[in-house]
């Protein structure tokens, strides 16, 4: 549906920061603009952005019209282990799109 | 009308420099006047809330939060469109007991932009995104706690207007 | 209310610091009337730094969508069937376009569609999701590299009408495209610093149209923001000053996807 760039990396040194980054592609439609003729075009815009690492929550954004088009979320977290991290957009509909990917712990 | 501020380059202009040294006019007098632009600025530029962001406050607290320097708000000084405007906020103590932090913009049509929630895997609060600026004010940043008194810093952004508009509403 | 502002003010700028014998002329055929600079030079740090910036540049997500539907096949053809890896069979294609072909002048989205109608499959608008996803994809493929257009031979009626075109006043404002985009660069208009016009980086992401966009689109933009009768995407005579102004940005690096306010 939503096409999504994620950055992360795939191997991360144990109790080290990994940044993720996300771009999504979405308009973010306010509901306040209007067309060429004055009607008001309707919302449509993401209301939520979930990551989870192995099944336990790790970062949450509610998000409102005021987020630009195409979204741009970054956050930091420490995985305490190897493991599957879960990202998931929601719209104001609760269509979703989710994403996964492994991050590995090296061994030091 | 030129904005001049004294902050440093995150970016060497030179990284962008695509035609050669004989330029027919001054180039630096233009790198200099855009220098300003769009370059994150981090300071709490209120000392205390107006009354409108008291207003648009009392609503989302049950009392307003105190201004303090622990929040980090990063926002350009000025934007050239108010559509996309990159947002960078961290609070730097008690990241433990640290709950959401959120973002307003009082003169928005929607004031609060953005809820972020924190847990016990996130490394820093440190969170990067981009929003929309409607018309020239304070940004507002919001950090709650699970004990204590929520804390705040404001942002204060300029958004300037394209010469030519597209759309003619 | 806006329109009218701008109405009132621009002529005054206009009438009160244009000197005398000032007017634009088009200049000798054989070089660039301006030494090129990018539009990316006009733009805040901010833009800038979201251009440099591979991952967050909203216009990859563009180039994404076109890597996607490059292996897509309709009709049992997908575009990989007969080019290949883009990275290699398309590298520099976009950088020497415009150019005249069956004596048509054709530039990315008219080759684009060429190859479709020799598909039997219908024309993209120019600024469909289908046809910016490709258009940034084939673009981007040749980013890094210097622009280079032939103008001689075949191409030289249609360089002399974009030439011509943009040396024309048009529109209530009365305006060409060299009153703004050669005499007044770097000049303030309002809140935007003038920038040469130049096409290098599309097709690109402007804040203002929040998404991706063709040259075409911006050139529509362009005449209606001097309230001139804007052309449809494709029509000759903004292929032929498509062609006219990536002559006047020749050596410019191709940006695409690049990002403007």
């Amino acid at each position: 549906m939503w096409k999504a760039r994620i950055s992360v990396p795939s191997k991360v040194s144990p109790g080290t920061a990994v940044t993720v980054k996300t771009l999504i592609a979405h308009p973010m439609e306010t509901g306040f603009r209007r067309d060429a003729i004055g009607a008001a075009i309707p919302r449509d815009i993401l209301t939520r952005f979930e990551a989870r690492f192995m099944d336990e929550f790790v970062f949450g954004a509610d998000l409102h019209p005021g987020i630009a088009a195409n979204p741009y979320l970054s956050f930091e977290f420490v995985p305490p282990a190897s493991g599957t991290l879960a990202l998931m957009w929601r719209d104001q509909r609760g269509q979703e799109v989710r994403e996964t990917l492994s991050i590995e712990i090296a061994a030091t | 009308m030129e904005v001049r501020m004294e902050v440093p380059m995150e970016v060497p202009m030179e990284k962008w420099m695509t035609v050669s040294k004989q330029a027919g006019f001054s180039r630096r007098r233009l790198l200099r006047a855009g220098l300003g632009a769009g370059v994150l600025v981090s300071t709490t530029s209120i000392r205390a809330w107006e009354a409108n962001q008291l207003d648009l406050l009392n609503r989302f607290y049950d009392q307003p939060p105190r201004l303090d320097d622990a929040v980090r708000l990063k926002i350009p000084a000025l934007a050239e469109n108010g559509n996309s405007v990159r947002l960078q906020v961290e609070v730097v103590s008690a990241a433990e007991q640290l709950r959401g932090i959120e973002i307003y913009a009082p003169l928005n049509p929607e004031p609060l932009l953005a809820r972020f929630q924190f847990s016990r895997f996130t490394a820093s609060s440190n969170v990067h995104t981009r929003i929309r600026i409607a018309a020239e004010q304070d940004v507002i940043a919001v950090a709650r706690f699970a004990d204590g008194p929520s804390i705040a810093a404001a942002a204060h952004i300029v958004v300037t207007e394209a010469a030519c508009l597209e759309a003619l509403i | 209310m806006r329109c009218l502002l701008l109405f009132c003010v621009l002529p005054g700028v206009v009438a009160c610091h244009m000197p005398e014998g000032s007017e634009p002329r088009a200049t000798d055929v054989s070089q660039s009337p301006v030494l090129p600079l990018s539009g990316l030079e006009f733009q805040s740090v901010d833009v800038q730094q979201l251009q440099a910036d591979d991952f967050a540049n909203p216009g990859m997500l563009w180039v994404d969508r076109g890597a996607a539907l490059w292996t897509v096949a309709e009709d049992d053809r997908s575009c990989a069937d007969c080019h290949g890896e883009a990275e290699r069979s398309l590298r520099g294609a976009a950088a020497s376009l415009p150019r005249v072909r069956d004596g048509q002048l054709v530039n990315l989205e008219g080759q684009i569609n060429r190859c479709r109608e020799r598909q039997g499959r219908a024309d993209l608008a120019y600024d469909s999701e289908m046809m910016l996803a490709l258009s940034a994809y084939v673009a981007h493929q040749s980013r890094g590299m210097p622009r280079s257009v032939a103008i001689s031979g075949d191409a030289q009626p249609f360089w002399a009408r974009g030439r011509d075109y943009f040396y024309a006043r048009r529109g209530q404002l009365d305006l060409a495209c060299a009153h703004c985009h050669e005499s007044y660069v770097g000049r303030q208009l309002r809140g935007d610093r003038l920038s040469q016009g130049q096409s290098n980086g599309y097709p690109l992401y402007r804040l203002e149209w929040q998404g991706l966009g063709s040259l075409h689109r911006r050139l529509q933009f362009c005449n209606t923001g001097v309230r001139a009768q804007p052309f449809a995407a494709g029509a000759q005579p903004y292929l032929d000053l498509e062609l006219y102004l990536a002559w006047r940005g020749a050596g410019l690096s191709v940006e695409a996807p690049a990002v403007r306010r």
